[in-house]
């Protein structure tokens, strides 16, 4: 089963990098990961920001470093050739406010991990690239997380991040699906209307992640 | 033997035999629905009713028993204490991972285990310290599972197994011969030690659960029908335990294939963007 700390979908793209020049590479993929990891820990842990501020922070670089509508519709699978003009946008909404306010408590959570950028393989037969990285924990062994990434033009976007080899598209996927397959899509909307409505209130609060903090 | 009245070689045909009485089914979509046909095989989880109610019986279980448990045990004992137990535990199944890494040819790894088994079985007090992995020589797990898989044996359906939580007719499998297999268990019920045996595997569960208390918040918080995202969650850890790492980069991703078993989909982000973009627009 799962060994080790899936935090990580927390901190994944949360934190980062200490680089070692050995491993700086000329390569844009490579570069992209590391800019984002900086730029991501220098906008979004500051302790001194609110949570709306956060959240207004982290959907910026959302929107112009994931292409989310490609996650968008991979994680309805079929089911996105199937809803309505009116269903797409109202999932494309939710599933954005959803995003944001997951990694805006992330990242508030963020606790100074740094992430060690590997080297990017060459794509894959669609055209996606995969950065190795490894987050260094405090303690515990080093969490594995590789960013996939897909170019346009001379820009790179983030279609997936893969922690610990769970993929956070396909586990979502699986989620979504399975909702649709019970409630029917309409339902799938209201949980994440729900969903949003509860984070906004914070009533889901964050994973405690120090020893002997984890009451429930 | 004879000592062990809840014994797994009942258990585990008994636990089936229910679960086959049990036998709720997922209704299949007709077959001329090609792609929820798609999607019901690609799931994978025929006794879905089942393993749904099975898993509500679990998680009940889990927060009345072992969570808190695991949550003492992370109070009660210190990290570096946890993690020398950690790494006695795994040490002990070094035996059992150096034979999985043979059964499936995997002779570099099982060097690397039975190296390390030697190095932390002296130096390391017993296998309490992971001194090889200091000195930078990272171990691996096995199971027979996995092996199994290796050597082509399919899966099965999913199935959610009482108690012991996720898996499927292969792994179950791999775990009724793991008990009565692995080398340490083996040596302790020969020796008639019980107290050790079941010892080791009460330890062995809290050891787990508390390593996946944070994950498994983080997972059940952001996920809506959480026993879905775990069977996922399951699969593909599974799948990457079995590769041994190898191939990550075939898996599917956005932008690439939208649906379940496209035939190399060659929709590319712009074909997405563009249909996306004009529901965008009209926000």
């Amino acid at each position: 089963m799962i060994t080790r700390r899936l935090l990580l979908f927390v901190l994944a793209a949360a934190c980062f990098v200490a680089i070692s020049p050995a491993k700086a590479r000329a390569d844009a993929a490579v570069d992209f990961v590391q800019n984002l990891a900086k730029t991501a820990v220098v906008d979004l842990t500051g302790k001194d920001i609110n949570d709306e501020e956060r959240a207004a922070r982290f959907r910026k670089l959302l929107l112009s470093n994931f292409d989310l509508p490609s996650v968008s519709r991979f994680v309805l699978a079929r089911h996105w050739q199937q809803a309505n003009e009116a269903q797409r946008k109202e999932f494309l909404r939710l599933f954005e406010e959803v995003t944001v306010l997951t990694w805006a408590r992330r990242f508030r959570d963020y606790a100074g991990q740094s992430l060690d950028v590997g080297k990017a393989q060459a794509p894959d037969e669609s055209g996606v690239v995969t950065v190795d990285s490894s987050f260094r924990q405090a303690d515990g062994p080093p969490i594995i997380v590789a960013w996939r990434l897909r170019q346009t033009g001379s820009d790179y976007k983030i279609v997936d991040i893969v922690v610990e080899n769970v993929s956070m598209a396909i586990t979502q996927r699986s989620d979504f699906t399975a909702v649709i397959q019970r409630q029917g899509m309409d339902g799938l909307l209201t949980a994440l209307g729900k969903k949003v409505e509860d984070m906004k209130a914070g009533k889901v609060e964050p994973a405690a992640k120090t020893a002997g903090a984890a009451k429930n | 033997m004879t000592r062990f009245a809840f014994s797994p070689s009942r258990f585990f045909p008994a636990l089936v035999g229910c679960m086959l009485l049990l036998g709720g089914c997922a209704t299949p979509p007709p077959v001329t629905d090609k792609d929820a046909t798609a999607e019901y095989q690609q799931v994978n989880d025929p006794a879905e009713p089942t393993n749904r109610t099975i898993f509500e019986f679990n998680q009940a279980l889990d927060k009345a028993v072992f969570k808190p448990v695991a949550q003492g045990y992370r109070a009660a004992v210190p990290d570096p204490l946890r993690d020398r137990a950690h790494d006695f535990l795994t040490n002990l199944r070094a035996p059992w991972v150096f034979a999985n890494d043979v059964m499936q040819g995997e002779i570099a790894r099982a060097w690397e285990t039975l190296f390390r088994f030697c190095i932390n079985t002296s130096f390391g007090l017993f296998g309490a310290i992971d001194f090889a992995g200091a000195a930078g020589l990272q171990g691996h797990d096995e199971d027979f599972g996995q092996t199994m898989a290796v050597w082509g044996i399919p899966e099965g359906p999913y199935v959610m197994l009482p108690v012991l939580g996720p898996s499927n007719p292969r792994d179950t499998v791999g775990l009724v011969v793991e008990f009565f297999f692995d080398p340490a268990n083996y040596v302790m019920r020969r020796e008639n030690m019980d107290i050790e045996l079941w010892s080791r595997t009460v330890v062995t569960a809290v050891d787990k659960r508390e390593r996946l208390l944070d994950p498994l918040d983080e997972m059940e918080k952001s996920s809506i029908d959480y026993y879905s995202s775990i069977r996922s969650l399951y699969r593909q850890k599974r799948d990457a335990e079995i590769r041994n790492g190898r191939d990550a980069g075939k898996m599917p991703s956005p932008g690439a294939t939208f649906d379940f078993d496209a035939p190399a989909d060659t929709a590319t982000l712009e074909n997405a963007t563009r249909v996306v973009t004009p529901v965008r627009a009209t926000n």
